[in-house]
């Protein structure tokens, strides 16, 4: 528990909102991300979500409670240093291009200028930008903006990443390099906390979830647990013939099972539309 | 402060490509109808009115843009997320305010510079065309020189045995009507044939606005001589572009119209921290304004009395007696209107006094800026501009960002 990367306890926010009324935006949340692990932060619309990362992230003081990143108070500068951020829906300086905005905050990071250069050349050429470079980011589309701010997320090499909807705006081609790049960021040692309503996205990506609701958290753990089924289980065969089948069928019978269902297994709708866009090979890679 | 310098670049380069070009292809047109604006100015006072005119454009174009620009640099942050961005980086709140301060400031100068470098050069070259057509059309020639608190200027075809040299001391009662001080090199000024009818008539007192400003030109008359060997060597059209002594008191004007807009800026940037940016904006302007009419202000509860009403109502002060309503009404609006005075006064008080360097919006002194007004301006500016910023970081500090 020390260790851990975030770590939240008690939270509380309270808005004061039209004619001074009080609106509760989170409400006692206490949980904590481990190292290494991906952890999704789920729930609807005003559920509290952002209001949690502007917390963490000191852009908003809880009303009671406390939080912790990377050992230190959230919101000290010295663990800003460490951490990348992606707010949501964000579209940056619209007259920089893509690398003086990735200069710019290279300069806040205090990155010497031949380090600002290498990565802002790697990030771009990873995220695919490097092609527009010396664009002004007011003429991107939604997909390459949020590349953009993603690349300035990692531009620091951060040991923890908290992305906010970061799949936003992306068509199912981004959507899959993101996920993509989150597992990538996994496998190198760091920490993500993600934040979203898609829960197809987070589903395949997270160790862990926390879904909040009306500002409350209402369930925490694994994905593999909460979304198992104790009462049955799937098993997926190639290259057996009807008779089989029956045989298989009568087995579990008679070794006292219930079938519920026998069909053969589905491909995921992203699955087929990225080997439909891409060509069979990226299909079958990705499946 | 390395991270308030790359917030201070960003800022100037937003504001550069947003609105720089805009602005000065603006100002480059309002110079080009400059002849056709001021075509009702008598050809004496053509130049003195052009370069107040350039200068009054130059100064509202730069606060006009600077003020938005600072009023607009949080709630654009904001929408664009880019301050969540920026915000969650290792940067201090004070550093935030202190990049924005420096952005402004850096875009309040270079729009200036800009305007400054287009106007001097368009000046010049209207001076030139406008003097020249004058004395083709007239046989008159005009000339400008302005050197070390004099003004003097040399006419050579003025007498066969010398040379007429004319001396105006420039000291701050002059504009109330000082006579010309004439004085002949050479000759005998006693001798009728030496003295150019035209020049007789100076020796009256010169009407103060006739050279009211600084770039007042003195009209020689030489009545069936050439003009230019009036002028000697130099040609009339070349002077005022030639005249070292223009560009300095011009850079000393755009440098008073900088220190305005970056202090309005900042001001509007503070105020949108705490207010929509609209507010913000105007809230900034009336404060220059405020600050711009500061005597006017201060006079205002005196002027707005009772008398000043009666006077205004055109009504005698006995026919009061037998009409207590008026009275009555004309009670509630002296007060009213005088609170209201104060107020303003007080709101405009809170200014350093910017505009005394300038003393008016013309030319007139801003042109002739002494160096400790120059000083008390970078005091009061200085200190204005730490308040300011003190309640920006204040202000920025305790704001939360839903």
């Amino acid at each position: 528990m020390g260790d851990a990367p975030i770590r939240v306890e008690g939270l509380t926010k309270h808005y004061r909102g039209r004619w001074g009324r009080r609106v509760e935006a989170l409400r006692n949340l206490t949980l904590s991300v481990e190292p290494g692990e991906i952890f999704g932060l789920l729930g609807p619309n005003g559920s509290g979500k952002t209001t949690t990362l502007k917390l963490l992230t000191g852009l908003l003081r809880p009303t009671s409670g406390r939080a912790w990143m990377l050992g230190k108070p959230a919101g000290d500068p010295q663990v800003r240093s460490r951490i990348g951020f992606l707010p949501e829906e964000s579209y940056f300086y619209r007259f920089l291009t893509a690398a003086e905005t990735l200069d710019f905050f290279g300069r806040l990071f205090g990155l010497g200028v031949t380090e600002r250069r290498r990565r802002a050349d790697a990030l771009l050429e990873e995220f695919g930008l490097a092609e527009a470079r010396h664009r002004a980011v007011g003429t991107f589309s939604k997909g390459m903006a949020r590349r953009l701010g993603l690349a300035s997320t990692l531009l620091n090499d951060p040991e923890l990443v908290l992305l906010d909807e970061p799949t936003s705006g992306l068509d199912p081609m981004g959507t899959r390099e993101v996920k993509d790049l989150i597992l990538r960021l996994k496998a190198r040692g760091k920490t993500v906390l993600v934040c979203s309503h898609l829960l197809a996205d987070i589903e395949r990506i997270c160790d862990r979830i926390a879904i909040l609701a009306g500002g409350s958290l209402r369930i925490l753990g694994r994905v593999s647990d909460l979304l198992a089924r104790r009462d049955a289980v799937q098993m997926t065969v190639r290259g057996l013939g009807e008779g089989a089948l029956d045989a298989l069928r009568a087995q579990a019978r008679a070794l006292g099972g219930e079938v519920l269902s026998v069909e053969p297994p589905r491909d995921r709708l992203e699955d087929l539309f990225l080997s439909v866009v891409r060509g069979p090979s990226a299909g079958g890679k990705s499946s | 402060m390395t991270r308030a310098f790359a917030l201070a670049r960003v800022t100037l380069l937003e504001g550069l490509r947003a609105r720089a070009w805009a602005v000065w292809v603006l100002y480059a047109l309002i110079l080009a109808c400059l002849p056709a604006l001021l075509s009702g100015i008598p050809p004496s006072a053509w130049g003195r009115s052009a370069v107040t005119t350039a200068y009054q454009a130059a100064a509202l174009l730069t606060i006009a843009s600077v003020t938005i620009a600072g009023a607009r640099l949080v709630p654009r942050a904001l929408e664009s997320r880019v301050l969540f961005a920026v915000l969650t980086k290792p940067v201090r709140r004070a550093e935030y305010v202190a990049g924005g301060a420096l952005g402004i400031a850096s875009l309040a100068a270079v729009l200036a510079a800009g305007m400054g470098f287009v106007g001097g050069g368009g000046l010049s070259l209207s001076a030139s065309v406008r003097s020249t057509a004058y004395s083709r059309q007239t046989g008159t020639v005009e000339a400008r020189h302005e050197t070390d608190g004099t003004v003097s200027w040399t006419c050579r075809a003025a007498s066969p045995s010398g040379a007429l040299r004319l001396v105006i001391p420039v000291r701050a009662q002059t504009w109330d009507g000082t006579a010309l001080a004439l004085r002949w090199e050479g000759g005998d000024p006693e001798r009728t044939e030496n003295v150019p009818r035209s020049v007789r008539a100076w020796e009256e007192p010169v009407p103060p606005e006739a050279w009211r400003d600084g770039a007042a030109r003195l009209v020689v008359s030489v009545p069936g001589g050439n003009p230019r060997e009036a002028l000697g060597e130099a040609p009339a059209g070349r002077l005022l572009a030639s005249d070292r002594t223009f560009l300095l008191p011009w850079c000393a004007s755009l440098l008073v119209a900088w220190v305005v807009a970056t202090l309005l800026g900042i001001a509007a940037f503070v105020a949108s921290v705490f207010v929509s940016w609209r507010l913000a904006f105007l809230a900034a302007l009336t404060f220059g304004i405020c600050g711009a009419n500061r005597d006017l202000l201060h006079q205002m509860p005196n002027v707005l009395t009772r008398q000043t009403l009666q006077t205004t109502f055109s009504r005698a002060p006995h026919s009061h007696a037998h009409d207590p309503a008026p009275e009555e009404a004309a009670n509630w609006i002296d007060t009213g209107l005088s609170w209201a005075g104060r107020l303003l006064s007080a709101l405009g008080g809170a200014l350093p006094d910017l505009t005394r360097a300038q003393a008016a919006p013309t030319l007139a002194r801003s042109l002739s800026i002494p160096p400790r007004a120059l000083g008390s301006l970078a005091l009061g500016a200085g200190a204005f501009g730490c308040l300011l910023l003190a309640a920006g970081v204040l202000g920025f500090a305790r704001r939360e960002f839903v």
